[in-house]
């Protein structure tokens, strides 16, 4: 049990990691063309929208696990998991992840099949300021679900 | 053999009931604190030059800036003296400033902290204010006058010799002008602030749990010491000789660890395990393990680890142990920097401590020591405890001290202290 969650987490690392090295390119990106330096919940709608391909998702059926606050911004733990029994007929396809006060709306995306077994699936993510965080489930049957949590980052007392 | 001993140390300590056999079996043993502080100089270990790099430079992307003129833990009489009580500055009145620039001064984090890091500020109060002041969401309505107010700001001790309040003004972080800007804004407070939700509040907000899996590598990035000190263990210094050479079993070691730091009767100060390693390697390997290098603190993590779950306990009995704790203590009180902070000030539960500086509930000293060297998931270090004490030196806008300063090896010893009982569990995580 313990070292499946490890290789979990371990997958979950190199996801986070080329997301990091994405999220730093297009900040630079950003400040290169003068726009706006973070994503907005409009942004974040349209990413969602981009990702399933035109579709909307509803509210239910993902449940986000993530600390009301967080520490810092640097390695901010969550959890996903969707309610779906994972047949071959009924499976979760993928689960995104989507921020809307980042430099960049989308954080990651897993792919899953009947296989994985477990519709779960656990990160870190950076956090550039309190923001809400996304959780979107597509469905083998075409729906799309979503859950919305807000984090806040905390802010130091000694301003430095 | 072991058992022993160690049973006839107790009967020492036991006194009276064993006092009828001490004429046979104890006489001319030592007392026992003293005999360990005598094994203790007897390690190799070599006792001049810094056990650190030299000259000390702080770490890089730490804040430049120097604090000359104010106290750090060895200049401890550069801060100007504290007005006395009710000498106050004599300002022009009624304060007719700019309210919204002293909102703005308020709430800026950049200059010091902001007065939202111990104060809730009415109904605009941003977001996560802390709770080591009072609510301020009302004092425009309190009838204080403009005199009052401005003071306060300026140097509370005007009023309070107690105040644990930075003296805003008279150390120089804003200008009269600025502080009667922030007086004007706080003439505007007159209605209670409303939080969002109760994260926002700081006298509802939940206080953290720290339950990471500290052990576990990647939670905890320091817990790679537990593979990566064997091989600093087993690494040949510059001699061709490595700590394996000496210690072939490291699960010897178990135990050492809750016994540090120790007072050097030689070197006249209080040695810590980084320290040790340090002037031990030097001196047994002929290697430069500098404290804050990698290999001193991977090693010192390791070293720590092989006690885990052990209990803390350092002499507090000894003469020596005394004196050393009364050191601490006025080291622990001691006013240092532009913030004007003592460690009191913050991590005692009779001042600031179990309350919320802005989003960050400060600790208190007891209870720390077990869990480092730690993980600082904000900087993505891993830091000893002296690491720890210079950045808080730093962050009270104090100069800090080299790491193998004297005064840090008191605190630390008083740290340890405070955990006696404690079991180790090295190396933490925390912010």
């Amino acid at each position: 049990m313990t070292t499946n969650l490890h290789l979990d987490r371990r997958v979950a690392r190199r996801t986070v990691l080329r997301g990091a090295a994405t999220a730093a390119a297009a900040a630079g990106t950003v400040g290169l063309f003068g726009a706006s330096a973070f994503a907005t919940p409009e942004k974040a709608n349209e990413m969602m929208t981009k990702l399933l391909g035109g579709k909307t998702a509803k509210e239910g059926r993902v449940t986000l696990t993530m600390p009301q606050i967080a520490e810092n911004g640097n390695t901010v733990p969550l959890t996903v998991s969707v309610d779906s029994p994972m047949t071959d007929k009924d499976y979760v396809k993928a689960v995104h992840i989507l921020a809307d006060g980042n430099p960049e709306p989308a954080v990651a995306s897993f792919g899953f099949t009947p296989a994985s077994g477990k519709a779960e699936v656990s990160t870190r993510m950076r956090m550039a300021k309190t923001q809400n965080i996304l959780a979107v489930a597509e469905m083998s049957d075409g729906s799309a679900w979503m859950t919305k949590t807000e984090v806040k980052v905390t802010i130091g007392g000694c301003g430095g | 053999m072991h058992t022993s001993k160690r049973s006839i140390i107790h009967a020492v300590r036991s006194g009276a009931v064993m006092s009828a056999l001490a004429g046979l079996a104890l006489a001319g043993l030592p007392d026992s604190a003293a005999a360990k502080e005598a094994k203790f100089e007897k390690v190799p270990m070599t006792t001049e030059g810094s056990a650190g790099p030299t000259p000390w430079e702080r770490y890089k992307g730490w804040n430049k800036a120097t604090w000359d003129t104010y106290n750090s833990l060895t200049e401890r009489k550069r801060t100007p003296p504290p007005p006395g009580e009710g000498q106050v500055r004599k300002i022009a009145t009624p304060i007719e400033g700019n309210a919204e620039n002293g909102k703005k001064l308020a709430f800026d984090r950049s200059r010091g902290g902001g007065c939202l890091a111990c104060h809730v500020m009415g109904p605009e109060t941003a977001e996560l204010p802390g709770n080591v002041g009072v609510d301020l969401s009302e004092v425009g309505a309190a009838g204080h006058d403009d005199t009052y107010l401005f003071n306060y700001i300026w140097d509370p001790r005007a009023y309070n010799p107690e105040s644990v309040m930075p003296p805003w003004g008279a150390h120089g972080f804003y200008t009269e002008e600025e502080v009667r800007d922030m007086v004007a804004f706080l003439k505007t407070l007159k209605t209670p602030a409303v939080f969002k939700n109760a994260l926002d509040d700081p006298e509802k907000r939940p206080i953290p749990v720290e339950d990471r899996d500290w052990q576990d590598p990647f939670v905890n990035p320091a817990a790679e010491a537990f593979d990566t000190g064997k091989d600093v263990f087993a690494k040949a210094g510059a001699n061709g000789k490595s700590c394996a050479s000496c210690h072939e079993d490291a699960n010897a070691l178990k135990g050492w660890a809750v016994g540090m730091p120790k007072w050097h009767a030689g070197m006249k100060k209080v040695i810590g395990i980084e320290e040790f390693v340090a002037r031990h390697a030097k001196a047994t390997m002929d290697t430069d393990m500098l404290m804050q290098s990698a290999d001193n603190i991977t090693l010192s993590v390791y070293l720590r680890s092989l006690s885990n779950g052990m209990p803390i306990k350092v002499d507090t009995e000894s003469k020596q142990a005394k004196a050393i704790m009364k050191e601490a203590e006025t080291l622990m009180t001691t006013k240092v920097g532009q913030l004007n902070f003592a460690c009191v000030d913050c991590h005692s539960p009779e001042k600031g401590a179990l309350k919320w500086i802005r989003g960050q509930y400060l600790g208190e000293s007891a209870g720390q020591i077990p869990h480092f060297p730690v993980w600082r998931t904000s900087r993505n270090e891993t830091w000893d405890i002296r690491k720890r004490l210079q950045w808080c030196n730093v962050q009270v806008r104090a100069n800090e001290l080299p790491p193998d300063a004297p005064e840090y090896g008191v605190l630390e010893y008083y740290l340890t202290a405070q955990s006696n009982g404690m079991e180790m569990e090295s190396p933490g995580i925390r912010h």
